[in-house]
């Protein structure tokens, strides 16, 4: 997406920055705000979006404006959006207008964070880092400071804290976290930058509301999450959330409470599926009644309470690390037992991710594209074939992942004398080829390099064979390179399917 | 889980004639290919309006039918006497009256054959003298291409307009349902008035179409042809009517050499590939299997598209060959190729009524069926449930339910015959907690399986532990309901939704 100018990611201003303060802000807060500016920078950056319909190329140029902050050891926090896929990236002081080149440390995709770092250490003479704050308590006043369309000197907003929950954040679209909501207008052009009480950072302007229903909704990334990616990337690698990979159901339902004997009150829920590839499926089976989660009762609407708050169970969750686990209380066959279950990041949801930082992979073979299902690619291809929807949306649902780990699409065909019949074969799944079980793109690469007279691909629901010539192939090659400015034949990097996977179902099946 | 299926006003049959209705009456158009004339003073005595009111069911509240209709259609009198009008006119119908365009005259009528795929219906008076001096139409078959025929329509006087185009092309087309049927597509600038739903085609006096659906903007007109209309009336003569023959298979074009060098079929020219047979077709039957190469249907010779050479239209698809040259019970010779020999097999098609499908394609004059259990709403999943979530439902309908609508003919259900969903829930206050629910494939109920909404009645007879246990595919994957609350939860719903019946097992 565009740094700066997506429809969802925005920032906060506030139009009474100079008047006199109001609500936590004390008389002698004029100073200390002058000094939180000096740590926040604008944010210029240059990214190239991969073109997932021409997956060769090097992609789209775009080009952003956003903010950002500093924060100890001399990095600057902003949003991974404002970061992903950048090419060049200039940070700018107020004041000075002196631009300083920008790199990337880490980058967090699954909560829209990332932390950089500018080589040209004399950029932070004068500036002072901000200070983390906590969780600011809701209708309390909180000021955002960055730099939205309309001008371009630092801007100020100020709104209450409306609401905290889980909300999907759209850098991904696949991941949910605890979220703020504020009342102040959201502008495009200001992702980044920090939200401000007491002078302390209490949250990350990220996204605002896409549609014409709800007013005055802006979203900013609260302490916890800036603190739990701060903390992961210590080690020098950051390492993405891990989930217990489950689906619970609340048990609201009287009825259905009785039938799994429980006694009258407002708690558990029960397990609705367990996500096969998880440590959790040999712990956890459908229809566990889930008691506490690490000593936290769990609410039969599958929130727990704490502090001040009531929040979603996986909020506990969302604390851990690689390598956590968690202690769940579950009744089983009515009889109460205590598991310990590993905390992973699950792969197969990635498929309903946007991604960012990696290429698309694809196949080029006698002019047909090869690519694998994936957000990326069903949002370039704008693809209404009901057999590959289905493959997306219910590919965890159905666990269609057990059997296809990667889902192999025929994408296109770059016209050639070899293979003007098949176009009727685009956007078809490919099953076999050469009778051998398509599972992955590296598949479909092998198959095609294995010696053979005919090719002969077999795409789901068409039972009429797809059938190349070796020779045929070999003659075009270069035409079709040539012709349609193929600059590689094929990229297998960036699978999201993990290796032991693939080797442990290889070997089951 | 997705957004409830809304209820829409007109039945999906209607959109297509849509454009018509904007005609703006009296709006004077140039018409260069065939300006509106008055036919011949005794042509209205070959037609009569067909009055209709019509009465859908809602799918997304079965218990309920949406609001009455009326439309008008130009019917022709045909022999018998019979009137000939489309069947999307009398679909649903409550009430159908015939009217002279010139006297007025009234008389009720009856449905005597109705095809809805084939879009064709006769109507019988009630008063059996009431076309005994109507002047009834011959049937015109041999229409071609390049042909003027006349599209009439009556005036408020009673006298006939005709507008005139050209037939530009011969082809299959989709009707109402998804089949294909020969089609007559006339280049018109047909003034379209009076917001008939069927008018009569012409040529030399004689019937040549009915029109089905006109484009204003390319300005076309799309007309059901005369062959398929004579194989109609042919059958419902017989006084048992059974529809179109179907043998159900697909084809691919196998013109594509590096295909025909694979499968070693360079020796024969022509043929095309059958790309999927149907389980329990009448292909299946006749031994008809995936990767045959249909080389001769009935002495006619395929090509590689799957066309053969019609007399009088020249290449056209095979689906009119077995379509309309055929009744149902007939014999069809076929020569194949298969495994490097020409196999001669006989395939005897017979007719698929919509309630034998998994996922039925429509149903019609028949109301929803539908059983609600303890406010769980219980439907066998159909195409018209699908149409109400509006124009585009296969994106916005739910994927796993547009999933088994369209790959019903080959994914494997086992021995379901219908796919039992929960529609929705109907909150009362022993259901708390299941008000979300919506959309979901209900797989059993107390560990029966559930093939088709009555077994989950029968299932109902043997509680688990003491509770109804009823899984589904996706969401929850299992609820319970208390059995002694059902009662309760019944009498909640008849008392505040004020519904007429809690069940439709007909």
């Amino acid at each position: 997406m565009k740094p700066g100018t997506h429809a969802l990611l925005t920032i906060i201003v506030f139009m009474s920055f100079l008047s006199p303060a109001r609500g936590h802000e004390g008389p002698a807060a004029a100073e200390d705000i002058a000094r939180v500016r000096k740590g926040v920078v604008r944010l210029s950056v240059t990214a190239q979006v991969p073109d997932y319909s021409v997956p060769w190329n090097p992609g789209r140029i775009t080009r952003g404006v956003g903010t950002g902050f500093l924060i100890s050891g001399k990095r600057i926090l902003t949003n991974a959006h404002m970061s992903s896929n950048a090419r060049f990236i200039a940070v700018q002081k107020e004041n000075d207008s002196r631009m300083y080149e920008a790199k990337v440390k880490f980058i967090a995709h699954d909560c829209d964070l990332a932390v950089l770092e500018v080589p040209d250490k004399s950029f932070f003479n004068g500036m002072s880092p901000l200070k983390l704050g906590g969780l600011p308590s809701l209708d309390s006043i909180v000021t955002v400071l960055g730099y939205p369309i309309g001008g371009r000197r630092l801007s100020v907003t100020r709104g209450i804290v409306s609401r905290i929950d889980f909300r999907t954040y759209s850098h991904s679209a696949a991941d949910s976290h605890l979220t703020i909501q504020i009342d102040a207008a959201i502008n495009p052009g200001n992702s980044g930058g920090p939200v401000l009480q007491d002078n302390s950072v209490v949250g990350v302007a990220f996204q605002g509301f896409s549609g014409d229903v709800a007013q005055n909704v802006g979203y900013m990334i609260p302490v916890p999450v800036i603190k739990r990616f701060l903390t992961d990337i210590k080690d020098g690698h950051y390492d993405r959330y891990v989930d217990l990979s489950i689906r619970q159901f609340p048990l609201l339902n009287n009825a259905y409470r009785r039938a799994m004997g429980l006694v009258p009150g407002d708690y558990g829920v029960i397990v609705s599926s367990v996500l096969k590839t998880s440590p959790a499926s040999s712990i956890l089976k459908p229809g566990d009644v889930l008691l506490t989660i690490d000593d936290f009762s769990i609410f039969s609407n599958g929130y727990v309470q704490m502090g001040d708050e009531r929040v979603r169970m996986e909020e506990v969750v969302e604390r851990k690390y690689k390598g956590d686990s968690v202690r769940l209380k579950i009744i089983r066959n009515r009889r109460e037992i205590d598991v310990t279950v590993p905390l992973v990041s699950p792969w197969p949801y990635m498929i309903q991710a946007r991604r960012h930082d990696v290429k698309p992979r694809f196949v080029v073979f006698g002019g047909l594209i090869f690519q694998p299902l994936s957000y990326d690619f069903l949002k370039a291809s704008n693809i209404k074939d009901t057999n590959i929807l289905y493959h997306c949306y219910s590919f965890i649902d159905n666990e269609l992942y057990l059997k296809t780990p990667e889902i192999v699409v025929l994408s296109k065909i770059l016209p050639d004398p070899i293979n003007v019949y098949l176009r009727g074969f685009v956007n078809s799944i490919v099953q076999k080829i050469n009778g051998k079980e398509i599972r992955t793109l590296e598949d479909v690469s092998e198959a095609f390099k294995e010696p053979a007279d005919y090719y002969v691909i077999r795409l789901m629901g068409k039972h009429r064979p797809v059938v190349l010539e070796r020779k045929a192939v070999e003659e075009a090659r270069k035409r079709i390179i040539r012709g349609y400015g193929v600059l590689k034949e094929e990229y297998l990097g960036d699978s999201v399917v993990p290796a032991d996977w693939l080797n442990l179902s290889q070997r089951k099946n | 889980m997705g957004e409830k299926p809304q209820t829409r006003k007109l039945p999906r049959l209607f959109l297509l004639l849509i454009p018509l209705l904007f005609a703006v009456e009296g709006c004077v158009v140039p018409a260069p290919s065939g300006a509106p004339g008055i036919a011949s003073p005794s042509s209205n005595l070959s037609i009569v309006r067909v009055n209709v009111t019509r009465q859908g069911y809602s799918f997304s509240r079965p218990w309920q039918q949406k609001s009455p209709s009326t439309g008008t259609a130009i019917g022709v009198i045909v022999k018998g006497p019979r009137v000939l009008v489309t069947s999307q006119i009398v679909a649903n119908h409550r009430y159908i009256e015939l009217e002279k365009a010139d006297t007025r005259e009234k008389s009720t009528a009856r449905v005597e054959a109705v095809d809805y795929e084939a879009n064709l219906a006769l109507l019988q008076p009630t008063d059996h003298r009431f076309l005994e001096d109507m002047h009834p139409l011959e049937l015109e078959t041999g229409a071609v291409l390049g042909d003027y025929l006349s599209v009439w329509q009556v005036q408020r006087n009673g006298d006939v307009a005709a507008s005139q185009g050209p037939i530009t092309s011969i082809e299959l087309a989709q009707y109402p349902y998804g089949n294909a049927f020969l089609t007559y597509r006339l280049n018109s600038s047909l003034q379209y008035r009076f917001n008939n739903l069927t008018l009569p085609v012409i040529k030399d006096g004689k019937l040549a179409g009915l029109l089905m659906r006109y484009n204003s903007k390319e300005q076309t007109v799309d007309v059901i042809a005369a062959p398929v209309i004579g194989h109609f009336i042919k059958d419902a003569s017989t006084g048992e009517y059974r529809g179109f023959p179907l043998a159900g298979f697909s084809i691919v074009p196998a013109e594509d050499p590096q295909l025909r060098r694979y499968l070693g079929i360079t020796s024969i020219t022509g043929g095309v590939y059958v790309q999927r047979v149907t389980r329990d077709s009448a292909a299946e039957r006749g031994g008809l299997r995936e990767g045959d190469i249909i080389m001769e249907i009935a002495g006619f010779s395929i090509d590689s598209r799957g066309n053969y050479d019609h007399p009088l239209y020249g290449k056209i698809s095979i689906a009119h060959l077995t379509r309309c040259n055929f009744h149902v019970g007939d014999r069809v010779p076929f020569k194949v190729f298969r495994a490097g020999k020409i196999l001669t097999l006989n395939i005897v098609p017979d007719h698929r009524p919509p309630g034998s499908y998994l996922v039925p394609p429509y149903l019609i004059d028949t109301a929803p069926r539908y059983y609600i259990l303890g406010g769980l709403i219980l439907q066998e999943l159909s195409l018209p449930y699908l149409r109400e979530f509006g124009s585009r439902w296969s994106l916005r309908a739910p994927m796993n339910l547009v999933y088994y609508a369209k790959n019903q003919n080959s994914i494997d259900v086992g021995d379901r015959e219908k796919i039992v969903i929960l529609s929705h829930v109907m909150p009362t206050s022993y259901t708390i907690g299941y008000e979300g629910l919506s959309n979901l494939v209900v797989t059993r109920i107390n560990h029966k399986t559930i093939r088709r909404l009555e077994d989950a009645v029968s299932a109902l007879e043997t509680p688990v532990n003491g509770f109804h246990k009823i899984e589904f595919e996706h969401g929850p994957k299992v609820i319970y309901l208390d059995p002694l609350e059902i009662p309760k939860i019944e009498n909640q719903i008849r008392k505040r939704y004020n519904l007429p019946a809690l069940k439709n097992l007909n």
